[in-house]
């Protein structure tokens, strides 16, 4: 039995499987501000009870193999929520749609499980009154990444891209975030309700509008760019203006057995996901437009900057760098970051005591701490940022 | 509708009374031949395209011969050479099976816009510019009508094919989405090189495929347009463009 039980163990230290555990807390008192400074009631899905939950809301990250428990804990007023694992073809226990799976009641903590197969892109969501939920901020990106986020497959051979991105596509209509809206529907077993004119006024990716990519684009050297794309709105994102040689290799988390090479233009409906490569020799400006699908009419549409730089001749990343918004409740953007992989950060008060740390990718939360003055210190490799930051009551 | 709303509507039945969605025929290729008697029990004309084009006065009756061969589509399309008409609904489908055991269902895609129905029954002018459906139906139903259709309703067992016939009839494009599996795209639905294996996928106006599914557990989950404003009517969620897998 002893020589059984090491064996056991060995192979699960040598395979890499990893039991990954994340908490999501489902809330109906998010806000957001919007470009124009319209301020809108959101709901989502935060990491901690002081965040205002985020849109969109965290990305989760699996690898191939890996046992995933989400402990989703609904803290919302009342309302009941879901977790729809999109696209992960978990059974019906694990969907997430209320009258077939489960529904998580206020104040109550569901647990969806799923086992990570196939490398991709994929979404989660509130199932319950979809097209509210949804609208009102609760989703997200679930990436099942190979070894790293820059692995890919193209044409069955493993390739490795120099950087990768993901973009989420969403749109806002103001009138579904009124509380007329928004707060049907509070009894778990009412499913059902009246739905106004969907016409959405904002056109989002990964949470921002255009005046935050036209001030942080994309900035990284020339390069192989794996871009991952998702679509949670409503209408269908047209690609019309991509870099020249862009390819399709993988759909809904599935590598395609030819890559797909796009020579116009390419629509992700909705749900939709898609992992384009691309060589970068050049600035880009990634076009997206978003179109209704009734009338295929233009709604909208989002141009996002690739900028490029040459290492060590041009340009100093850390100088790209913005925080914001700044003053802020403890939800913190990170713009021009792009997926730096040594970026780490560290919070001090004013009495220069370290506070939190951690490594980052777009954002930072902070957990736990007062609202007052706070200096954060942000590094990637050798060069340091480090700025005042104003937290404020939520 | 199932919600009291009357809208316009044309239908091709197999009994002699109005009755939505009830016209869908199935031929197996290479084996069988169809005579189709259509009877116009309306009290206008129509003319009617059915691989060939002919008119039916009211109260007369028309035939088809079909012989489905190789080369032959997945299915022929019976309907109105009328835009309105068909947009009222005049149209079905005779689906073609590779063998007599294929199981196969189907989904006719659609929406109503009340303001273009109020149009036609006018006779005022109309188009599709500024198209704002409010019905999404499937074989002329919506949730939870459409989970007592027999034609579209798919149920089958783990590791069964099971075929899907898809037809857009509508004006509007459709985002479907899979719930459990991922399916095959064989017609190139998606525009990826087919047979894509997909969990959403569009169905643009006036296309059509066929999906596979082979289901590797049992359980209900649902199918749905993932523009979620289609997952209604009238209005009111969850009655639109909805219906479940039923494996066992």
């Amino acid at each position: 039995m002893k020589f059984t039980g090491f064996i056991l163990a060995l192979f699960l230290s040598l395979s890499g499987f990893a039991q990954k555990n994340y908490l999501l807390i489902g809330r109906n008192t998010g806000n957001k501000t919007l470009e124009d400074s319209t301020k809108i009631r959101t709901f989502g899905f935060a990491r901690n009870l002081n965040e205002n939950p985020p849109i969109p809301g965290p990305t989760l990250y699996a690898k191939p193999g890996d046992s995933v428990t989400i402990d989703f804990w609904n803290v919302s007023q009342g309302a009941s929520h879901t977790i729809h694992l999109h696209g992960l073809d978990v059974d019906q226990q694990n969907d997430g749609v209320p009258h077939l799976s489960f529904t998580v009641l206020h104040m109550e903590h569901g647990y969806y499980r799923f086992k990570a197969v196939h490398p991709g892109v994929y979404l989660y969501h509130c199932h319950v009154l979809s097209p509210i939920h949804v609208q009102a901020g609760m989703y997200g990106m679930l990436i099942i990444e190979r070894n790293d986020s820059l692995e890919y497959m193209e044409n069955g051979s493993l390739k490795r891209a120099d950087f990768s991105f993901p973009i989420l596509f969403s749109e806002v209509d103001t009138n579904w975030h009124k509380d007329s809206v928004l707060m049907q529907g509070h009894d778990a077993m009412i499913h059902t309700a009246k739905l106004p004119k969907y016409e959405a006024q904002y056109f989002l990716a990964n949470g921002r509008e255009q005046n935050s990519w036209t001030n942080s684009p994309i900035h990284k050297p020339k390069g192989d760019y794996l871009m991952r794309l998702a679509n949670v709105g409503n209408y269908a994102i047209e690609l019309d203006q991509l870099p020249p040689g862009s390819r399709i290799v993988n759909s809904d988390g599935r590598d395609l057995p030819t890559a797909l090479s796009l020579d116009s233009s390419w629509s992700i409906y909705p749900g939709e996901r898609y992992d384009i490569v691309f060589t970068a020799e050049t600035d880009q400006n990634l076009r997206f437009t978003y179109r209704n699908l009734n009338t295929w009419k233009a709604m909208g549409q989002l141009i996002i900057p690739i900028q490029l730089f040459r290492i060590g001749i041009e340009s100093n990343p850390i100088n790209q760098v913005q925080l914001f918004p700044n003053p802020g409740t403890g939800s913190i953007q990170i713009g021009g970051l792009n997926g730096a992989a040594d970026a780490s950060y560290r919070v001090y008060n004013t009495a220069g005591q370290l506070m939190q740390e951690g490594v980052c990718e777009n954002e930072i939360q902070l957990r736990g701490l007062k609202p007052g003055l706070y200096f954060i210190e942000l590094q990637i490799g050798n060069q340091v940022l480090r700025e005042r930051y104003s937290l404020s009551q939520p | 509708m199932a919600d009291s709303t009357w809208l316009p509507m044309y239908s091709l039945s197999d009994v002699d009374s109005f009755q939505k969605g009830r016209s869908i025929l199935e031929l197996v290729r290479n084996q069988d031949t169809l005579e189709l008697w259509v009877v116009n029990r309306h009290t206008q004309a129509h003319s009617l395209s059915c691989v060939t084009n002919q008119s039916v006065a009211a109260g007369d009756s028309v035939l088809f011969t079909l012989i489905p061969k190789s080369g032959d589509p997945h299915y022929f399309a019976l309907q109105a050479t009328d835009e309105s008409e068909n947009y009222l609904g005049l149209h079905t489908l005779i689906a073609i099976k590779e063998k007599a055991s294929q199981k196969l269902f189907i989904w006719q895609l659609e929406e109503r816009s009340l303001a273009i129905d109020a149009a036609i029954l006018n006779q005022q002018a109309y188009d599709f510019a500024n198209y704002d459906p409010t019905y999404f139906l499937i074989n002329k139903r919506y949730n939870p009508q459409t989970l007592q259709d027999s034609f579209g309703r798919v149920v089958g067992g783990v590791g069964d094919s099971l075929y899907i016939l898809v037809v857009n009839w509508g004006h509007a494009d459709h985002s479907l989405h899979f719930h459990g599996y991922h399916i095959w795209d064989l017609d190139g639905l998606s525009k990826l090189p087919a047979p894509a294996s997909k969990d959403t996928l569009p169905v643009r106006k006036g296309e059509s495929g066929r999906l596979l599914l082979v289901p590797d557990k049992t359980g209900e989950y649902p199918v749905h347009d993932h523009n979620l404003v289609a997952v209604s009517g009238g209005g009111v969620y969850p009655n639109g463009m909805f219906t479940t897998l039923l494996i066992q």
